[in-house]
């Protein structure tokens, strides 16, 4: 059936066509059908003479730059994803402070390494300058079409702050790490993406020879932070439960529908710890790390006991360079008689950035600050005790004078007897620089490895270590996350 | 839109009842106690852009505070004052940080207050953009010049001049400045005027402030 959705302000119209899904559509005589293919987008802008059309994958580049551009509007604050020149199609950039420029680009010529040379070549096809209130209504029509759950409901407004980075190289830009992301399936067809099915075979040509000769070069070795000590055992085997009924489940291929047909994950101290096996897991065995060229975005799904299940391109790019990531390596791998059915999981944006960094946060963010999960020592005099015990221990291993220039924040879990049980990095010079602190050793003298995950039962007791560049050191008792 | 602000929650004994409208802004990560300052200073600095808009405007802020269910947060008049206060920029500037919940609270009723002059806000972005093209002096249009006039009328009895040079203000060219600043200002209202506006500008406020 052919649908038409149309979004319509005094400066800027958007019309949506497509075709709603019919395994989907019979199940549920609606009124209003779902919008689930997108067949064809048109925009029509008051100030330009004909309408700016294509499809899915210019339709979603549009509504992410305008998101991410409105709020670079808001907030003056440089937002990485309205103008993202390399992997986008459309883009947004401020010509003054009443006038904005809407570019969309002509198609991203195919192959995704080679784009990279041929960035020159692609030559802005379509310029529209737009007035304040012009663009406010294109903003408008885009969030209308996010609050529309009939149409595309896979798409919905996902907005986070723009992150601050620490000691970036150019004083006073703000580097996004957490982009304002508009919650984004990816590329019909270019991600087809794949849970639950073998890694993907290399599709890709290799990389170019002089690309290859870098793979020598070991920027970071594989270190690892410690996995957590909640209760949940890490990367288990595949022993999961199926229900009985299950023997002919149908195989999902696709994050996106297994995302809509299993409830997710979004109590914010599970996803906390989630998020961190889900960084244990693809540090250290991301090795290549210099031969990123762009940042790559992934969004992955993650069970309860923190296997990767699937995981899906954000952009073309990010899907075509997909084997030079750990990605299809760690892809849990069910044996072919079990399959996941209804178990719940969580999603995870994975950046690989093009310096080096792993970045991994919660695909919605947090709802509420979440919180330690596991039992605790609550007796205040016990915890006293414990936080000078603590104090003297890191101490006495800390003597190395300080190269990092930011205060190094880590949550430490001690249990009763003052053993060092969990220690979590809390900002990302903590990530960096953490071999500069006692903690890796202190847990490796106990565990043996740095690597094991303590599958810890008993109560501990937590706490916020500080350590600052004028070398001072500072334990108080956990207050929560902030 | 959850307008619904004036039904008790059920589960009040779980949360200490929250205004429900204030769950669908979610809290920022930082770090420290209270609003950065740059959150108090642009909350404030758009409130200041609606007195300037309409006559009576912080008696609007209060009335909403009451229908809006906010008035746990927003008690009275010296409370709402206090609050503002926390902007570093103001001459009764005081070190009382803004709590996320009150910032929440203002930014609440800041958008509901511009989603009613949406049309006076578009009306006057309007009327700009026709005069500076043209390049016709702003004074031109009463409406306009009478909301740049309040603005800077207000700005300057509140805001320390010396303090608002972080704003690129000085003395010789701060008339012009300060049209700038209200143009700006009202047209980041209208972004608030929209059906996500409320969350796209709270968000905004924590850009660069996170890490």
């Amino acid at each position: 059936m052919n649908i038409q959705r149309k979004y319509s302000l005094p400066n800027c119209t958007l019309l949506l066509e497509g075709l709603s899904d019919v395994s989907i559509s019979t199940q549920f005589q609606e009124l209003r059908p779902e919008l689930s293919i997108l067949v064809n987008a048109e925009c029509y802008l008051s100030s330009y003479s004909q309408p700016i059309a294509g499809g899915r994958e210019f339709f979603e580049s549009l509504v992410r730059a305008v998101s991410a551009y409105a709020q670079e509007f808001l907030s003056n604050v440089p937002n990485l994803q309205a103008h993202n020149r390399e992997s986008e199609l459309v883009e947004l950039q401020k010509i003054d402070t009443n006038h904005h420029q809407l570019i969309v680009h002509s198609e991203i010529p195919t192959g995704g390494l080679e784009s990279q040379a041929s960035n020159e070549g692609k030559e802005p096809a379509i310029q529209v300058d737009l007035n304040t209130v012009q663009l406010f209504d294109l903003v408008e029509a885009v969030d209308q079409f996010f609050a529309d759950t009939q149409t595309l409901p896979e798409l919905s407004l996902e907005l986070q702050p723009v992150t601050r980075r620490y000691g970036g190289s150019s004083q006073g830009v703000f580097k996004q790490v957490l982009p304002a992301s508009v919650g984004i399936s990816s590329l019909a067809v270019a991600a087809v993406a794949f849970s639950l099915i073998p890694p993907p075979q290399v599709r890709l040509p290799e990389p170019k020879s002089e690309e290859q000769t870098s793979t020598t070069i070991p920027t970071v070795s594989p270190t690892q932070t410690i996995e957590t000590a909640s209760t949940e055992s890490p990367i288990a085997s595949p022993t999961r439960t199926t229900s009985a009924s299950a023997s002919v489940t149908p195989i999902i291929k696709d994050l996106e529908v297994l995302v809509n047909s299993v409830p997710e994950i979004t109590d914010p101290s599970q996803l906390r710890a989630l998020n961190r096996q889900v960084y244990n897991q693809i540090h250290p065995v991301w090795s290549n790390r210099s031969e990123f060229t762009e940042d790559l975005i992934y969004r992955l799904g993650v069970a309860a006991d923190g296997s990767i299940i699937g995981y899906k391109a954000v952009s073309k790019g990010s899907n075509e360079a997909v084997n030079k990531t750990p990605l299809p390596k760690i892809l849990y791998n069910p044996a072919a008689t079990h399959s996941i059915t209804k178990e719940p999981i969580a999603q995870f944006r994975v950046v690989f950035t093009k310096l080096g960094i792993l970045e991994v946060s919660p695909w919605r963010g947090y709802v509420k600050t979440p919180e330690v999960i596991g039992e605790k020592i609550t007796d205040s005099s016990t915890i006293k005790d414990l936080n000078r015990k603590l104090y003297n221990t890191i101490r006495q291993n800390w003597s190395a004078t300080p190269t990092f220039s930011k205060n190094l924040k880590y949550r430490v879990a001690v249990n009763k007897g003052g053993v060092i049980a969990d220690y979590e990095p809390l900002n990302q010079v903590a990530f960096d620089f953490f071999r500069e602190t006692p903690l890796p050793q202190m847990f490796q003298s106990v565990y043996g490895s740095n690597l094991a995950a303590p599958n810890n039962k008993e109560a501990l007791a937590h706490f916020q270590v500080i350590f600052k560049p004028s070398g001072t050191l500072e334990v108080k008792p956990w207050e929560g996350y902030r | 839109m959850n307008v619904s602000a004036s039904l008790t929650p059920f589960d009040s004994q779980t949360h200490e009842a929250m205004p429900m409208i204030l769950e669908t802004l979610p809290d920022p990560g930082i770090t420290g106690q209270g609003c950065p300052r740059r959150t108090t200073l642009q909350i404030d600095l758009m409130l200041l852009a609606i007195e300037a808009l309409e006559l009576g405007g912080s008696e609007a802020i209060l009335a909403f505070a009451q229908e809006l269910d906010l008035k746990k947060i927003i008690k009275n008049r010296v409370n709402l004052w206090r609050m503002r206060a926390s902007n570093p920029l103001r001459r009764a500037h005081s070190r009382r940080p803004l709590s996320i919940l009150e910032a929440k609270a203002l930014v609440v009723i800041a958008c509901y207050i511009a989603r009613r002059l949406t049309v006076v806000i578009r009306q006057i972005l309007g009327i700009y953009q026709q005069l500076s093209e043209k390049q016709i002096p702003l004074e031109q249009n009463l409406r306009l010049a009478n909301y740049l006039e309040r603005f800077r009328t207000h700005f300057k009895s509140r805001m320390n001049s010396r303090r608002s040079v972080l704003l690129t203000l000085n003395a010789e060219n701060s008339d012009e400045k300060l049209d700038e600043l209200a143009i700006d200002l009202l047209a980041k209202l209208l972004f608030c005027t929209g059906t996500a506006g409320m969350q796209r500008f709270w968000i905004s406020l924590f850009d660069g402030e996170v890490e």
